[in-house]
Protein backbone atom coordinates (compact mmCIF):
# COMPACT_ATOMS: atom_id res chain seq x y z
CA UNK A 1 0.00 0.00 0.00
CA UNK A 2 1.50 3.36 -0.96
CA UNK A 3 1.46 6.42 1.26
CA UNK A 4 -1.10 7.98 -1.04
CA UNK A 5 -3.38 4.93 -0.76
CA UNK A 6 -3.09 4.90 3.03
CA UNK A 7 -3.98 8.59 3.20
CA UNK A 8 -6.96 8.07 0.89
CA UNK A 9 -8.15 5.19 3.10
CA UNK A 10 -7.80 7.25 6.27
CA UNK A 11 -9.70 10.14 4.70
CA UNK A 12 -12.43 7.72 3.66
CA UNK A 13 -12.90 6.82 7.32
CA UNK A 14 -10.61 3.82 7.73
CA UNK A 15 -8.64 5.42 10.55
CA UNK A 16 -6.84 2.25 11.82
CA UNK A 17 -4.81 2.15 8.58
CA UNK A 18 -3.04 5.25 9.83
CA UNK A 19 -1.05 2.99 12.19
CA UNK A 20 0.73 1.60 9.13
CA UNK A 21 1.90 5.08 8.16
CA UNK A 22 3.13 5.64 11.73
CA UNK A 23 5.11 2.39 11.67
CA UNK A 24 6.57 3.34 8.30
CA UNK A 25 7.91 6.71 9.43
CA UNK A 26 8.43 6.21 13.15
CA UNK A 27 12.16 5.62 12.71
CA UNK A 28 12.69 8.75 10.71
CA UNK A 29 10.66 10.93 13.05
CA UNK A 30 12.48 9.36 16.00
CA UNK A 31 15.87 10.15 14.45
CA UNK A 32 14.88 13.78 13.95
CA UNK A 33 13.25 14.30 17.33
CA UNK A 34 15.88 12.39 19.33
CA UNK A 35 18.60 14.23 17.41
CA UNK A 36 17.02 17.51 18.45
CA UNK A 37 15.94 16.71 22.00
CA UNK A 38 17.99 13.73 23.06
CA UNK A 39 16.54 10.37 24.03
CA UNK A 40 14.04 11.68 26.55
CA UNK A 41 10.39 11.10 27.43
CA UNK A 42 9.74 14.55 26.01
CA UNK A 43 11.10 13.35 22.65
CA UNK A 44 8.51 10.58 22.55
CA UNK A 45 5.72 13.03 23.37
CA UNK A 46 6.88 15.30 20.58
CA UNK A 47 7.04 12.37 18.14
CA UNK A 48 3.46 11.41 19.05
CA UNK A 49 2.39 14.99 18.50
CA UNK A 50 4.05 14.94 15.07
CA UNK A 51 1.81 12.09 13.93
CA UNK A 52 -1.27 13.63 15.54
CA UNK A 53 -0.63 16.94 13.76
CA UNK A 54 -0.10 15.15 10.48
CA UNK A 55 -3.34 13.21 10.95
CA UNK A 56 -5.21 16.46 11.51
CA UNK A 57 -3.55 17.98 8.46
CA UNK A 58 -4.42 15.06 6.15
CA UNK A 59 -7.49 16.73 4.60
CA UNK A 60 -5.21 19.60 3.54
CA UNK A 61 -2.26 17.43 2.47
CA UNK A 62 -1.81 17.92 -1.28
CA UNK A 63 1.17 15.58 -1.82
CA UNK A 64 3.28 18.55 -2.92
CA UNK A 65 6.11 17.13 -0.85
CA UNK A 66 6.84 13.59 0.26
CA UNK A 67 5.19 12.39 3.46
CA UNK A 68 8.66 11.96 5.00
CA UNK A 69 9.58 15.58 4.28
CA UNK A 70 6.27 16.85 5.62
CA UNK A 71 6.68 14.81 8.81
CA UNK A 72 10.27 16.00 9.21
CA UNK A 73 9.13 19.60 8.89
CA UNK A 74 6.54 19.10 11.64
CA UNK A 75 9.10 17.21 13.76
CA UNK A 76 11.68 19.98 13.48
CA UNK A 77 9.16 22.72 14.27
CA UNK A 78 7.76 20.89 17.29
CA UNK A 79 11.27 20.08 18.51
CA UNK A 80 12.28 23.73 18.22
CA UNK A 81 9.16 24.66 20.22
CA UNK A 82 10.10 22.09 22.85
CA UNK A 83 13.62 23.52 23.03
CA UNK A 84 12.17 26.98 23.52
CA UNK A 85 10.01 25.68 26.37
CA UNK A 86 13.05 23.96 27.83
CA UNK A 87 15.00 27.20 27.66
CA UNK A 88 12.23 29.05 29.48
CA UNK A 89 12.09 26.34 32.14
CA UNK A 90 15.85 26.52 32.51
CA UNK A 91 15.64 30.26 33.01
CA UNK A 92 12.95 29.77 35.63
CA UNK A 93 14.82 27.08 37.52
CA UNK A 94 18.45 27.98 37.03
CA UNK A 95 19.58 26.04 40.04
CA UNK A 96 17.88 22.88 38.77
CA UNK A 97 20.42 20.25 37.83
CA UNK A 98 17.96 17.99 36.11
CA UNK A 99 19.58 16.36 33.10
CA UNK A 100 16.60 17.00 30.86
CA UNK A 101 16.65 20.69 31.56
CA UNK A 102 20.34 21.01 30.85
CA UNK A 103 19.77 19.35 27.49
CA UNK A 104 21.62 16.17 28.39
CA UNK A 105 19.42 13.22 27.58
CA UNK A 106 18.76 11.29 30.75
CA UNK A 107 17.87 8.05 29.03
CA UNK A 108 21.23 8.09 27.25
CA UNK A 109 22.80 6.80 30.45
CA UNK A 110 21.71 3.36 29.30
CA UNK A 111 23.40 3.58 25.91
CA UNK A 112 25.94 0.82 25.55
CA UNK A 113 28.33 2.70 23.42
CA UNK A 114 30.25 5.51 25.03
CA UNK A 115 30.98 6.91 21.58
CA UNK A 116 27.31 7.12 20.62
CA UNK A 117 26.53 8.74 23.93
CA UNK A 118 29.28 11.31 23.40
CA UNK A 119 28.11 12.15 19.89
CA UNK A 120 24.47 12.50 20.86
CA UNK A 121 25.45 14.62 23.81
CA UNK A 122 27.64 16.82 21.63
CA UNK A 123 24.74 17.44 19.25
CA UNK A 124 22.48 18.47 22.11
CA UNK A 125 25.09 21.04 23.12
CA UNK A 126 24.72 22.92 19.84
CA UNK A 127 22.49 25.98 19.52
CA UNK A 128 19.03 24.95 18.39
CA UNK A 129 19.48 26.44 14.91
CA UNK A 130 22.78 24.68 14.37
CA UNK A 131 21.35 21.48 15.81
CA UNK A 132 18.49 21.54 13.31
CA UNK A 133 20.82 21.73 10.31
CA UNK A 134 23.08 18.98 11.66
CA UNK A 135 20.10 16.71 12.32
CA UNK A 136 18.57 17.31 8.90
CA UNK A 137 21.81 17.19 6.93
CA UNK A 138 23.78 14.49 8.69
CA UNK A 139 21.31 12.35 10.62
CA UNK A 140 18.30 12.51 8.28
CA UNK A 141 20.50 12.77 5.19
CA UNK A 142 18.77 15.65 3.44
CA UNK A 143 20.70 17.75 0.93
CA UNK A 144 21.59 21.31 1.89
CA UNK A 145 18.88 22.55 -0.49
CA UNK A 146 16.23 20.31 1.09
CA UNK A 147 17.41 21.37 4.54
CA UNK A 148 16.92 25.00 3.53
CA UNK A 149 13.42 24.21 2.27
CA UNK A 150 12.41 22.31 5.40
CA UNK A 151 13.67 25.08 7.67
CA UNK A 152 12.40 27.77 5.31
CA UNK A 153 15.71 29.62 5.39
CA UNK A 154 18.15 30.60 2.61
CA UNK A 155 20.70 28.05 1.43
CA UNK A 156 23.53 30.38 2.48
CA UNK A 157 22.23 30.38 6.04
CA UNK A 158 22.15 26.57 6.06
CA UNK A 159 25.75 26.44 4.86
CA UNK A 160 27.03 28.93 7.40
CA UNK A 161 25.16 27.18 10.23
CA UNK A 162 26.55 23.84 9.09
CA UNK A 163 30.03 25.30 9.05
CA UNK A 164 29.74 26.74 12.55
CA UNK A 165 28.02 23.64 13.90
CA UNK A 166 30.75 21.35 12.58
CA UNK A 167 33.46 23.52 14.08
CA UNK A 168 31.73 23.39 17.43
CA UNK A 169 31.19 19.63 17.22
CA UNK A 170 34.81 19.20 16.25
CA UNK A 171 35.76 21.13 19.38
CA UNK A 172 33.42 19.21 21.69
CA UNK A 173 34.42 15.85 20.23
CA UNK A 174 38.17 16.52 20.23
CA UNK A 175 38.96 13.71 22.71
CA UNK A 176 37.00 11.16 20.66
CA UNK A 177 38.46 12.31 17.34
CA UNK A 178 42.01 12.33 18.59
CA UNK A 179 41.73 8.84 20.02
CA UNK A 180 40.40 7.52 16.72
CA UNK A 181 42.39 9.63 14.27
CA UNK A 182 45.61 10.45 16.05
CA UNK B 1 47.05 25.44 8.85
CA UNK B 2 45.61 28.92 8.26
CA UNK B 3 42.06 29.85 9.10
CA UNK B 4 41.06 30.47 5.48
CA UNK B 5 42.23 27.04 4.31
CA UNK B 6 40.56 25.39 7.29
CA UNK B 7 37.35 27.17 6.38
CA UNK B 8 37.63 25.87 2.81
CA UNK B 9 38.08 22.38 4.18
CA UNK B 10 34.92 22.62 6.29
CA UNK B 11 32.95 24.09 3.41
CA UNK B 12 34.15 21.40 1.00
CA UNK B 13 31.97 18.80 2.72
CA UNK B 14 28.67 20.55 1.96
CA UNK B 15 29.37 23.10 -0.73
CA UNK B 16 30.61 23.00 -4.26
CA UNK B 17 33.74 25.11 -4.09
CA UNK B 18 34.74 27.31 -7.00
CA UNK B 19 37.54 26.02 -9.22
CA UNK B 20 39.94 28.46 -7.65
CA UNK B 21 38.98 27.48 -4.10
CA UNK B 22 39.23 23.80 -4.96
CA UNK B 23 42.72 24.28 -6.40
CA UNK B 24 43.83 26.13 -3.27
CA UNK B 25 42.42 23.44 -1.02
CA UNK B 26 43.99 20.59 -3.02
CA UNK B 27 47.32 22.35 -2.97
CA UNK B 28 47.12 22.92 0.78
CA UNK B 29 46.15 19.30 1.36
CA UNK B 30 49.07 18.07 -0.69
CA UNK B 31 51.58 19.95 1.43
CA UNK B 32 50.06 19.82 4.91
CA UNK B 33 49.78 16.53 6.75
CA UNK B 34 48.06 18.42 9.56
CA UNK B 35 45.32 19.53 7.16
CA UNK B 36 44.95 15.99 5.82
CA UNK B 37 44.62 14.73 9.36
CA UNK B 38 41.96 17.34 10.05
CA UNK B 39 40.12 16.27 6.91
CA UNK B 40 40.16 12.68 8.17
CA UNK B 41 38.86 13.75 11.59
CA UNK B 42 36.03 15.69 10.01
CA UNK B 43 35.18 12.81 7.73
CA UNK B 44 35.20 10.45 10.72
CA UNK B 45 32.99 12.79 12.76
CA UNK B 46 30.46 13.16 9.96
CA UNK B 47 30.38 9.42 9.34
CA UNK B 48 29.82 8.71 13.00
CA UNK B 49 26.93 11.18 13.16
CA UNK B 50 25.42 9.78 9.95
CA UNK B 51 25.68 6.26 11.28
CA UNK B 52 24.14 6.81 14.66
CA UNK B 53 22.06 3.71 15.38
CA UNK B 54 18.43 3.71 14.35
CA UNK B 55 16.18 4.83 17.10
CA UNK B 56 12.61 4.03 17.95
CA UNK B 57 10.26 4.58 20.84
CA UNK B 58 9.40 0.94 21.42
CA UNK B 59 7.18 -1.46 19.56
CA UNK B 60 3.86 -0.01 20.74
CA UNK B 61 4.54 3.53 19.62
CA UNK B 62 1.98 3.35 16.81
CA UNK B 63 -0.60 2.00 19.28
CA UNK B 64 0.04 4.90 21.64
CA UNK B 65 -0.46 7.41 18.85
CA UNK B 66 -3.67 5.72 17.73
CA UNK B 67 -4.99 5.80 21.32
CA UNK B 68 -4.07 9.47 21.57
CA UNK B 69 -5.88 10.09 18.28
CA UNK B 70 -9.02 8.39 19.56
CA UNK B 71 -8.95 10.61 22.64
CA UNK B 72 -8.20 13.54 20.43
CA UNK B 73 -11.34 12.81 18.44
CA UNK B 74 -13.53 13.54 21.48
CA UNK B 75 -13.04 17.31 21.21
CA UNK B 76 -13.88 16.88 17.54
CA UNK B 77 -17.54 16.48 18.57
CA UNK B 78 -17.26 19.88 20.11
CA UNK B 79 -15.79 21.11 16.86
CA UNK B 80 -18.71 19.56 14.99
CA UNK B 81 -21.12 21.39 17.30
CA UNK B 82 -19.27 24.65 16.72
CA UNK B 83 -19.30 23.96 13.01
CA UNK B 84 -23.07 23.41 13.04
CA UNK B 85 -23.47 26.47 15.21
CA UNK B 86 -21.51 28.67 12.89
CA UNK B 87 -23.11 27.15 9.80
CA UNK B 88 -26.78 27.26 10.80
CA UNK B 89 -27.47 29.02 14.08
CA UNK B 90 -25.43 32.12 13.44
CA UNK B 91 -26.96 32.94 10.02
CA UNK B 92 -30.41 32.33 11.48
CA UNK B 93 -29.66 34.73 14.33
CA UNK B 94 -28.38 37.35 11.90
CA UNK B 95 -31.48 36.98 9.71
CA UNK B 96 -33.71 37.31 12.78
CA UNK B 97 -31.87 40.45 13.88
CA UNK B 98 -32.25 42.00 10.44
CA UNK B 99 -35.95 41.12 10.36
CA UNK B 100 -36.50 42.58 13.82
CA UNK B 101 -34.72 45.79 12.88
CA UNK B 102 -36.92 46.06 9.80
CA UNK B 103 -40.09 45.57 11.81
CA UNK B 104 -39.06 48.12 14.42
CA UNK B 105 -38.14 50.64 11.74
CA UNK B 106 -41.46 50.09 9.98
CA UNK B 107 -43.41 50.44 13.24
CA UNK B 108 -41.58 53.60 14.17
CA UNK B 109 -42.18 55.12 10.77
CA UNK B 110 -45.92 54.63 11.21
CA UNK B 111 -46.15 55.76 14.82
CA UNK B 112 -47.02 59.30 15.94
CA UNK B 113 -45.34 58.88 19.30
CA UNK B 114 -42.51 56.62 20.33
CA UNK B 115 -43.51 54.17 23.00
CA UNK B 116 -42.64 50.53 23.65
CA UNK B 117 -45.97 49.61 22.13
CA UNK B 118 -45.29 51.50 18.91
CA UNK B 119 -41.77 50.08 18.68
CA UNK B 120 -43.01 46.55 19.15
CA UNK B 121 -46.06 47.13 16.95
CA UNK B 122 -48.48 46.27 19.72
CA UNK B 123 -52.05 47.34 19.23
CA UNK B 124 -52.57 50.78 20.72
CA UNK B 125 -55.82 51.01 22.62
CA UNK B 126 -57.66 54.15 21.73
CA UNK B 127 -59.75 56.13 24.16
CA UNK B 128 -62.78 55.26 22.09
CA UNK B 129 -62.17 51.57 22.65
CA UNK B 130 -61.88 51.97 26.40
CA UNK B 131 -64.66 54.36 26.74
CA UNK B 132 -67.45 54.28 24.20
CA UNK B 133 -69.45 57.41 24.78
CA UNK B 134 -72.35 55.88 22.93
CA UNK B 135 -72.90 53.51 25.78
CA UNK B 136 -73.20 56.23 28.38
CA UNK B 137 -74.38 59.26 26.60
CA UNK B 138 -77.98 58.67 26.02
CA UNK B 139 -80.26 61.15 24.51
CA UNK B 140 -83.45 61.50 26.42
CA UNK B 141 -86.43 60.07 24.70
CA UNK B 142 -84.46 57.62 22.59
CA UNK B 143 -84.81 54.66 25.00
Amino acid sequence: MTDRQIIAEVLAGNTPVYAELIRRYEGQVAATVIGMLGKTAEAEDVAQEVFIRFYRALPRFRHDSAVATYLTRIAINLSLNALQRRKKQKELFRENNDNQLSGIPAAEENEHSEEIRLIRRAITQLDEDQRAVIVLRLIDGYSTKETAEILNIPLGTVLSRLNRAQKKLRQILTPLLEVNNG
Amino acid sequence: MDKETLDLLYRSFDETLSADEMTRLQKALSVSSELRQEQERLRFMRERIKNLPDTSFGKDFAGKVMTALEKDNVPDKEEIFLHIFSRFVRPTAIAAAVLLTGIVTYNLSRADVITWETVLGLHQTSLEEVFDPAQYLTVEGEQ
